[in-house]
């Protein structure tokens, strides 16, 4: 079965990048959210397991998003990507619950680690 | 060549890449054997593309007569020479380093021929050194605009 | 040179600004981290704004940073590959002191320290940008000296000089605040209109399907 995927970003080109940059073996049906705010209504449906969540965004941001879906426990794993990539950013992500940080532009090889290291994809 | 002077070597060809001034060698025919960052980076043409071709069919800007003539002199006498801004605004047509605030649309240029010599003294290559004279030329354009007023003002 | 006063005037189309938003954001990203490190601090970051702004609006810029009383702004060049621009760095100078004490500079006692810091710190900031947004497009872009604006040329000159030589720009607007300190400061990246053509091709490939 196909893994439900949300890739959260206000910037199409940015979206398409993380789109193209899922490894290739990796089964997913992938919903697209222009912000938080989209991006929570989509999780809230509860058919989604994985997030990749930018930071910067209007309407609500990545923290914002992150401290909704901690407060009403939401249940989905956070993959936060970002090209903010400042020591606090990535401390601050990971207290509000994201899984781990990638920094943008994204590399293919650095999101088969994250898979791979919370088991969500084996890498076949 | 011991690991010092290799280290010198490199360190040397980094900064002439990178160093805020122009440097073309010309042969005897005027073509380009060797193109820094900074002339790649002004006009936009890579190594590749100059190297081997003629310096006065790429840049129509240079008048030929005029800086074969300077340029001839570097080849027989081995001795330098000179061009300065306010002989000719520039011998490349190159923008402004400030293409925005900047008060001129070009870079203002001087530039000095020096000779390379070979082993047995005589000169086959010249080295065309560029400078960006741009601040200088535009504060003395100002200078003697000023000057000029206060004369006609009498004073 | 071409001749480019035949060519259309430059535009952007939305998936081109956002193209253009998404590197400044990675590019302030990055400048932000060495900021971040270096000072141990946690800088803001806001959405770049992209724009193509006329040289008449550009104008009006220049001559609100000339009346307001404490305010600077530092201009450095950048060029490589077939694309130019500058940098505009506009701080406020309530910014200064707090940048001092976060630089360990000593305290200004004269316009020359000051003028110097504000230089060094333009310089930081401009640098880290326009080197994260080189590193996306493979372009390895060299700067100049970092010039004070009214400082080292004169902003009325440029306000009111008739002839200009050019008529359209292409402004990356970035904001980068301090989180506990008062600094705050505007910069400006500004492309020549030959460079905005030169990098919608350049671009492209990043926005094909």
């Amino acid at each position: 079965m196909a893994t439900q995927v949300i890739i959260c970003d206000d910037s199409n080109m940015a979206r398409k990048q993380m789109s193209r940059a899922l490894p290739e073996g990796w089964d997913t049906e992938v919903t697209l959210a222009k912000n938080g705010q989209e991006a929570l209504e989509i999780i809230k449906q509860g058919q989604h397991e994985i997030m990749f969540l930018d930071l910067t965004m209007p309407v609500l941001d990545g923290y914002g998003t992150l401290e909704a879906i901690k407060a009403e426990d939401l249940p989905i794993m956070v993959i936060v990507v970002s090209g903010d990539i400042q020591p606090e950013a990535r401390e601050r992500v990971k207290k509000l619950g994201a899984i781990d940080f990638i920094k943008k532009p994204v590399d293919q090889e650095k999101i088969k680690q994250v898979l791979q290291d919370y088991g969500i994809w084996g890498g076949e | 060549m011991s690991d010092n002077d290799q280290h010198e070597m490199h360190w040397f060809m980094d900064i002439l890449q990178t160093i805020d001034v122009g440097l073309v060698v010309l042969d005897k025919q005027y073509n380009v054997k060797l193109w820094n960052g900074f002339m790649e980076n002004h006009s936009g043409l890579r190594p590749d593309q100059v190297k081997g071709q003629n310096l006065f069919s790429m840049f129509k800007e240079i008048d030929e007569n005029w800086f074969r003539k300077k340029a001839d002199s570097v080849f027989l006498l081995n001795t330098r020479a000179f061009t300065i801004s306010e002989q000719r605004p520039y011998l490349f047509k190159f923008s402004n380093n400030h293409p925005i605030t900047g008060r001129s649309e070009f870079m203002y240029q001087n530039a000095t021929i020096i000779p390379l010599n070979n082993v047995d003294g005589s000169t086959d290559n010249i080295c065309l050194i560029v400078y960006d004279v741009s601040n200088a030329a535009i504060n003395k354009m100002d200078l003697d605009k000023i000057q000029g007023v206060l004369k006609m003002g009498g004073v | 040179m071409t001749d480019v006063s035949s060519l259309p005037p430059i535009s952007l189309t939305e998936d081109e600004r956002d193209c253009y938003q998404e590197i400044t954001n990675v590019a302030m990203g990055q400048a932000a981290d060495r900021l971040a490190r270096l000072l141990n601090v946690y800088v803001v970051l806001p959405i770049p704004n992209v724009n193509i702004i006329e040289l008449n609006e550009f104008k009006m810029t220049l001559k609100s940073l000339e009346d307001a009383p404490s305010v600077s702004a530092v201009c450095q060049g950048f060029i490589g590959a077939g694309i130019a621009g500058e940098a505009l760095l506009i701080f406020n100078d309530a910014s200064f002191e707090d940048i001092a004490q976060l630089l360990k500079y000593p305290i200004a006692t004269d316009e020359h320290q000051e003028l110097e810091m504000l230089m060094d710190v333009a310089n930081v900031l401009n640098g880290a940008c326009i080197q994260g947004i080189g590193g996306q497009l493979d372009i390895d872009f060299s700067q100049s000296h970092p010039l004070v604006l009214g400082q080292h040329c004169d902003i009325s000159e440029l306000v009111n000089t008739k002839k200009s030589h050019w008529q359209r720009t292409m402004a990356i607007e970035i904001n980068y605040t301090i989180e506990d300190h008062n600094i705050n400061c505007d910069l400006l990246l500004l492309f020549t209109e030959d460079s905005v053509r030169h990098m919608n091709r350049l671009i492209s490939f990043l926005l094909e399907d």
